[in-house]
Parts: C-alpha cells; structure tokens; sequence
C-alpha cells in the first residue's frame, strides 16, 4: 500500500464510481456522494478528485451521450481501472485488520 | 417570455470558464454545471439559481482543472514546431553555400557592430562614474579682442575659482587643477633615484571630495607636504615597499620641497579625462606669496566648479560678466579685449571639447557619430543579404509550401515556419557573434589599439538590442509569406525567377547594398586621404629625424655639479650629430602667449596678441626651419637677450608690408619689454593643422632649457640613440632615460582621427565582404536555377563570354544603379567630416571613380566564379535528367 495515496474523499468518489457503474458521470456521483453524506459538494471538488484519481490511473473515463438538459455537452463517464478496484479492496484489508485488532469501539 | 428551462446560466461566468478552465476538461464540466444549473431552476429562483451557478464556477478554479501555461497549443502544435525546425535544418545543410553566406554574414555583422556599440558605449562613458557628475562644470574662456574670437581655451584664470566662489552665490565648491612634468627624487634602500613624472596633478584639496578618484577626504590635500600616489606610480617609486610615510623630493618651478605620502589612490580610469600620476596639494607650489597662485593674468590652471543643485549653469554664467569686469576690467577696456567665460559640463568634455589647453587629446563626438551609421549600415547589409537570400530559396520552396497548403496549413502556420526558419539562422549567428566577442575582445582592442567597454554584456540594454536584432531579423524574412502565398495562390508551379512578383525585393536589396557599400569606401578612402595629407603635410619643419630628449630637473645641489649645458655639449662632440637646439616647447603641444605686442611706434591700442615659445641658439636649424629675412640667432653673438624672431603671419599682424621691414624694428609689449627682430621666420606649424598658423614669436634663451632637440644625421638610428642613452648615463647617472620622435608627438594631437581611420577601415572592409558574400549567395542561387537553360543555350551554339555576360549583366546592372545613388550621398557625408580640419584635401574625382570601378571590379570577379564555372560546364552533364 505504499503507493497508494488516496484521499478520503477520493476514496468515497472512487467507491461511488464502482457502485454506480455504468451512469457514474460527474452530476450522478455528486448527488449520490451529497444523498449519503448528508452535506453539499462542490462540482469543483469532485472533480479534482475525478482528475487526479485518473491520473493516478484509477479510473477511465469516456464521453457519453448528450442531453438536452446538458445544453447539448456530452457527459463523461467514468469507471473504475483494475488498479483502482486492487487500492479499494487494498484499504478495505487495512481498515478490517485495523478493525480487527481495536477489542471494542464503543 | 422564456420558460425557466431554456435559460442559460449567466454569461459573465461562462465566458471565466472558458478562458480558465483546461479545454481538454470543458465540456465535460460546462455540461455537468448546466445540468446542476437546470435543476437548481426547477426547484429555486432564478436569481439563487444563477448565483449557485456562479459560486460552483468560483470554486471551480482549482489549479488542477486550469489552462496550463504553455496552453493547448503545447499538445496540438508541438509536432508541426519540431517538424519546422527539422525541415529548417534539413534546408540549412542542404544549402550549404547559401547557409554559411547567411549565418556567417549575420555572425560578423553582428560582432562588428557590438565592438562599435562596446567603443562607443567606452567613449559615451568618460567620467560618468564621478558621483556628482552632474553638478560638475569646467570654466572655460573665449578672449575676445576687437569683437573677434581669439583664442577658446580650456584652462582659466587663477583667481578665477576663488573670486567666483566668494561673489557669486551657488558655487559649492571650486579646483584648480594644473598639470605639468615635474621631477621626484626618490630615496629607495638608501638609494636616490630621480624620477621624470610626466602628469602630477597640483590640485586644490577640494578635488578629492568633487570627483571620485578613490578617495573622497579632501582633507589629505591640506597639509602643504602631502602627496598621493597612484597605485602604479607607488610600484615605480617603492617597489614592494610600504609607501605611505615615505618622503618624496618633489622638484617644480624654482620650488623642491619634501613631500609624505599621505595616500594610495587606484590608478585613474582610462575613461577619465583628467589623467594623473600624483596628486599634490596646489597651494603647495603654488603658495599666496606667489603672484601666479591667484592671478587674473595667469591663467594656467583648468578651473572646476561644483555647482548647487538647484543652480543653473545659464544662471551663473549670467553672473560672470560683472565678475569679470570688477577684477579685469581696467585692463580689458585698455586693451580692448573682453572675455567670455562659459560652464561646459565635464561629462560633455570628452567627445564634445577641442579647446586649447585640454589636459588630454578628447574623443571626437562626430567620429562617433559616423561609427554608429557605419555599425548600422552594416547590419543593414547582412539584414538584406539574409532577406535575399531566404527570398530566392523559398521561391524553390513553392512545392514545399503548396504541399503544406493542400494538407491544411494557414497563412499563419507558414508565417511561423518561416519565422522560425530565420530565427534559427538567427540564434545561431547570435552565439556565433557572442563568442567571437568574448574570447576576442582584447585582441580587437590591442589590434586596432582603441579601449572598449567589455561591461557592455552585463547590461540589460544590451541584450534587448541583441533579442530586437534576433526578433526584426527575423520577422524581417519571415514577411516573404504572402509573395509565396500568393504565388501559391496562382497555381505556376514552374515560372522563371526574374518573373516571379517578389524579385523586385531581392532587386531593390543588391541595389541598396552596393549603394551603402559605395558611400563607405569612398569614405575610407576620403579617410585615409585626409590623415595621411595631414599627417605628411609639408609642415615647415624636419621632424623625421629629430628626436626628443627632455632633461630631468634637478635638485638644486646637483644643479651645482651639472651644469645645463654639459649633457647638450656632450652630444655636439658626436660626430652624426647635424644640429642641437633647446626649447620650452615642443611643435604640437600647446603655447604660451604674451599680449599687447607692437611696434615702438605704434600706439598701444594697436597691441597684438603673439605666441611665444623660448629656445636657444641653432633652433631653426634643428627644426629645419626656413628663414625668409635678417637672420638666425647663433649668427649673432650678443649678450643681449631681448633678440627674436617671428614669424610671417606676425610680421603681417604688427603691420609690416613685407617681412624684410621687420628685420632689425623694435617691438615693445605692454609690459613695457622692449624686443628687437633679428629674423623672419616661414610659417610652420607649430600647433595642429586642425587650426591655422598663428602669429609665433620665437625668444632667444642662450642657456639650456628643458627639452633637447637632436637632428640625427645620416647613420644608424639604433646605435645613434645609443650613443645618447651613453652620454646621458654619463651626465645624469640618477635619472631614467627617454626620449621621442617629433613626427610621433605630432601625430599624437590627430590620435583620435587615427583611431577613427582604423575603425572605419576595418568595418569598411567588412562591409565590402559581407556585400560580396552577398552576391555571391544570390548569383550561385540563380545559376543553379538556370542550369538547365545554360545547357540548353550552349547546346544551340551560345559562347561562354555570352553566358556569363548573361548570367552577370543583371546584377551589373542594379550595382551600377546603386552605385550612381551612392556618389552624391557620400559627398555629402565627406564635405562634413573635412570640416573638422583647418587644411583639407581637394576631393578628388578619383575617389568617386576609382571606388566606382573598384566596386565593379569585385563583384566581377566574384560573380565570375559563379558564372564561368556553370557556363564552361558539359550541356550534358545537366540535360541528362529529366
């Protein structure tokens, strides 16, 4: 995991690319992200995280279809790479085992 | 009205968006905000709705998601750039020829022209390094005799500095500054040695605080005892030794007094024009008991003046007249003289004075002036050469550029290309030149023997020239596009060259070139001409073979032991030995005068103003001078002293008919001396032939003086001086020999001319190299167009003088044209440079003709190389293909 720098928020953005699969566009991931979190985001923020994650090379993008709503611009989308899925799957190891050793929480 | 959905977010903020936000991103983001932006409308106002468009575009701005510096065209235009410079390097080592012409000419253009730049830059900084230079005035002084100009002299009055401080207000400060060679005796390791020092300066204690000559304590100078040294008079004197505190015999005038080193100054700049060895405190031998010290009669010393700086110097000059009358005044109405003092500002000294009595040979502002004109026209020269060349081979570029046009490229897109085509050739020359000038600088300086300004590099002002050279070059080629453009537009792909529409440029450029080219050789010559006229005018005088030996002035103990004349009597025993004579002065150097001079006659109104030089027996002689009447000194063995002689434009001066009636008259001065004229003497020039001959009175002194004048006779110079270096060691063991030509210290006073002369010279044949180089390009290019056509021609039957008068005739042609333009310009530029010169050279046709045929000469012969080669060539060798 030595590699791996993920922020926390890119790690939620990332985690919602996966489970949105195949809509996940920077509208969608910014309403489910605000729906979960309960707080506003900026499209600014999210699509930092979007940029530089895909750099990183954690995910991919294309550009989709173009709606009306969109004033005619097209919609990116994006999802996930393999190394991305790996760094998911990769963190969640670390906070279980993290989990595992703290007796109790509460 | 517009239903909510179909209206847009505000325009303001989309128009930030698009200019700052990475392209690559844009419509990506513009999409996902307008989609927000939409269902904001559905459930806010418009106003909120807008306002939440606006605060996510604000936080939008995130260096991430922004244009990148370099901007978009870093990912769409980087290839054809490299493809640029590639094809750009392929063309230069195709043409080989015409790339050397090209970067090699601008390569020496441009290191000619910063070498101008670095010495006119050294000669623009004469003592600007003073810290308040800018409140610093020297006096000068016009005499003014019967409303007529007499005499513009830089030196002034004695008291002048000291009266002026004391009745005009707005004088911070004054300094007299007097120099003249002295003599030092020096004790080293108990040994005394006297020293010759050329240029002590007796300077007023305030020198040191109005000018920067590394010390700025005036109070060093008060004590009368004090002397500071330059740092390389201190070497010459101690050696290694720790100067300060060592005494000096300091011997000048009838005074030899001890002198402490109080100081060590760096030794002064060569931009400077005050130069000196020493420093020694004025009042010291120029004391109050003195008459001389503070005179309005004397006026030997040069005066400075530090004004206030809310002074003008319009505003004190005003103040002069009034001065002058209070202290000059019975004497000025008396004689009927006026005199009007005027402040020039010492750092216009250099290259704009040429009075009499300067402390040192200037600059001439006008020379510079016509460097700067030379430096350009040669950069003009490569400019069009360049602009040539590249013109003829883009029109070989046509298929090239048609190829670009067809697969899409702009006007602009080939405007870049051939942008960056000549900034590459530019760039190259400019690290050429640069290095030319920096690992040669010092050898330029030694060669044409001139001082430059080697900091120049390390100015800013510098490099913005050097980048507005690299850029206007450039640029200057890069406009050939729309010819091409549109020549691709008519859709020719073969057309002969002369018909193509941008030859006209190419035309017009050979034209001006060997117009310029013209205007600076008939200038070198006119140049050369005029120095060497000057410099070998029949001066009245023999000055090859004399030399020059001026003898040390002696302690007063060892005037005892040597008497004056034992070292003259020594060399009258040689036997190669044609003449000996002494005087105060040498011809060249400035004179003395002595006014109110007249017939005994005459009344004193009619006074007139003569100079005067002092020698001793056996003068004219020496100096191979011609008498007219009566006769020479040594003929005449009389105790009298009050013998002279004058010359011819005295004679008429003090209103003699004819030289004859002056021989044997009295003349009496208004000091009441009484003289008698022995002798007439022809004019010579005993000044500098920029000015005429002036009235000369020559007073016989039948004792030794300072300088010694040899005329060598027949035999061998290297042993002559030997001999005297002998009898010197034997007469003077203490003092270091030296001595000089007269033609060299004639020839000194036009020193800046000279230096002229080898500059223009220099840059004139390198002109004429780069216009030959020039034509060379141009006429290689179009033979190798026309090689076909040579075949063709010689296959029917055309001779070889035929072909090459056909391939030569055109550029014939335009050098001819250029060539007539040229005459009257450089004409005009010879009648004002001869101006400078009180005898000048007729101009002669030949330098129009002969440089007219030399021009012609040249670019035959060069042309010839082309042309022969391509029209003696086998007609098949260039047919067989195709």
């Amino acid at each position: 995991m030595k590699k791996t720098k993920l922020g926390e928020l890119e790690e939620l953005v990332l985690l919602t690319v996966v489970f949105l699969n195949e809509s996940a566009y920077g509208v969608q991931i910014k309403l489910e992200l605000e729906n979960r979190l309960k707080q506003t985001l900026s499209v600014g923020s999210i699509q930092t995280s979007l940029k530089r994650m895909e750099e990183k090379g954690y995910l991919t993008s294309e550009f989709g279809q173009a709606t009306k709503k969109r004033g005619g611009k097209r919609k990116r989308i994006y999802s996930a790479t393999t190394l991305g899925q790996k760094v998911l799957q990769e963190m969640k190891e670390v906070r279980s085992k993290l989990y595992d050793v703290i007796p109790s929480i509460a | 009205m517009k239903s909510k959905q179909q209206q847009s977010p505000p325009n303001w903020t989309l128009h930030i968006l698009k200019s700052f936000i990475n392209p690559y991103y844009l419509e990506e983001i513009e999409g996902d905000l307008e989609e927000l932006h939409q269902s904001n409308l559905e459930k806010y106002s418009t106003f909120k709705s807008n306002w939440l468009y606006t605060l996510e575009v604000i936080k939008l701005l995130r260096p991430l998601l922004l244009k990148s510096a370099e901007g978009v065209y870093k990912m769409n235009n980087y290839g054809i750039v490299k493809n640029y410079i590639k094809v750009a390097l392929r063309s230069l080592w195709a043409n080989k020829l015409q790339s050397v012409i090209k970067i090699a000419g601008i390569t020496i253009a441009l290191s000619s022209s910063i070498t101008i730049y670095q010495y006119i830059s050294f000669e623009r900084s004469f003592d600007a390094f003073h810290t308040n230079i800018n409140q610093l005035y020297r006096v000068d002084v016009d005499r003014i005799h019967r409303g007529a100009v007499q005499s513009r002299k830089a030196s002034s009055y004695s008291a002048f500095g000291p009266d002026a401080q004391q009745d005009i207000s707005g004088i911070e400060s004054f300094a007299r500054v007097r120099i003249r060679t002295s003599s030092v005796v020096v004790a080293k390791d108990s040994i005394l040695t006297t020293h010759s020092i050329q240029k002590p300066a007796f300077v007023d204690p305030s020198f040191l605080s109005m000018f920067d000559f590394g010390l700025k304590d005036p109070t060093v100078l008060v004590e009368p005892n004090s002397i500071i040294l330059t740092r390389s008079t201190s070497a010459k004197y101690f050696g290694d030794l720790n100067p300060l505190g060592q005494v000096i015999t300091f011997i000048h005038g009838r005074y030899e007094l001890p002198l402490e080193v109080k100081a060590v100054i760096p030794d002064v700049r060569t931009n400077s024009h005050i130069q000196f060895e020493a420093l020694v405190p004025y009042h010291a031998f120029y004391p109050k008991s003195d008459w001389i010290s503070h005179s309005w009669d004397w006026s030997g010393v040069t005066t400075y003046l530090k004004l206030r700086p809310d002074i003008s110097p319009e505003h004190l000059e005003s103040a002069f007249p009034a001065l002058v009358r209070k202290y000059k005044g019975k004497k000025m109405e008396e004689r009927d003289m006026d005199y009007k003092f005027s402040l020039r500002p010492v750092k216009q000294i250099h290259l704009n004075s040429h009075l009499d009595g300067e402390l040192e040979a200037n600059g001439n502002g006008q020379s510079i002036y016509f460097l700067g004109i030379a430096a350009i026209l040669i950069l003009a020269i490569s400019w069009l050469n360049n602009v040539n060349l590249t013109n003829a081979h883009n029109s070989t570029r046509v298929k090239e550029m048609s190829v670009r046009r067809v697969l899409g490229a702009h006007k602009t897109q080939i405007f870049t290309q051939l942008f960056i085509d000549s900034l590459l050739t530019h760039s190259l020359a400019v690290c050429f030149a640069l290095s030319v000038i920096l690992t040669s600088a010092d050898l330029i300086e030694g060669w044409l023997d001139i001082s430059l300004d080697l900091g120049l590099l390390m100015h800013w002002h510098f490099w913005l020239l050097t980048l507005l050279f690299v850029l206007f070059g450039s640029l200057l080629v890069s406009f050939d596009y729309k010819l091409i453009f549109n020549f691709i537009g008519q859709n020719k792909r073969t057309q002969a060259i002369e018909q193509q529409p941008n030859s006209w440029l190419r035309k017009t450029g050979v034209t001006f070139q060997f117009g310029i080219l013209l205007v600076m050789i008939i200038t070198t010559w006119a140049v050369k001409d005029q120095l060497s006229y000057i410099q070998n005018y029949n001066l009245g005088i023999d000055k090859e073979k004399v030399i020059i030996i001026e003898k040390p002035r002696l302690s007063r103990a060892e005037r005892k032991r040597t008497p004056a004349s034992t070292f003259q009597d020594k060399l009258e025993n040689l036997s190669w030995v044609k003449s000996i004579s002494t005087s105060f002065h040498v011809p060249g150097s400035e004179l003395g005068w002595t006014g109110g001079i007249r017939q005994t006659t005459q009344t004193k109104e009619l006074g007139q103003d003569l100079y005067v030089s002092a020698v001793s027996d056996h003068y004219l002689k020496t100096l191979g001078l011609k008498l007219v009447a009566g006769s020479r000194f040594e003929d005449i063995s009389s105790e009298a002293n009050n013998h002279v002689i004058l010359n011819e434009t005295a004679t008429q001066l003090l209103g003699f008919d004819k030289p004859e009636d002056a021989v044997l008259s009295e003349l009496i001065s208004s000091t009441d001396r009484k003289q008698k004229v022995i002798g007439v003497v022809k004019d010579f020039h005993f000044s500098s032939l920029r000015d005429h001959i002036e009235p000369l009175m020559l007073a016989h002194l039948p004792r030794s003086l300072d300088y010694v004048f040899v005329n060598l006779g027949k035999g061998d110079l290297y042993n002559q001086i030997n001999q005297v270096e002998t009898a010197w060691k034997e007469v003077y063991p203490n003092a270091p020999f030296g001595f000089f030509f007269l033609d060299d210290h004639i020839n000194q006073q036009y020193s800046s001319d000279i230096e002229f002369k080898k500059l223009f010279t220099a840059f004139s044949a390198i002109a004429t190299m780069l216009a030959l180089m020039g034509i060379l390009g141009l006429s290689s290019f179009y033979t190798t167009q026309r090689i076909k056509e040579i075949g063709i021609r010689k296959v029917l039957g055309a001779s070889l003088s035929s072909m090459v008068w056909l391939l030569s005739s055109r550029f014939l042609l335009l050098i001819v044209i250029g060539s007539t333009l040229a005459l009257p310009i450089s004409y005009y530029f010879i009648s004002i440079w001869l101006q400078n010169f009180a005898y000048q050279i007729a101009i002669p046709w030949i330098w129009f003709l002969g440089s007219f045929m030399l021009v012609i000469f040249l670019s035959l012969l060069i042309l010839s190389l082309q042309t022969v080669k391509a029209a003696s060539a086998n007609p098949v060798e260039c047919l067989k293909y195709e």
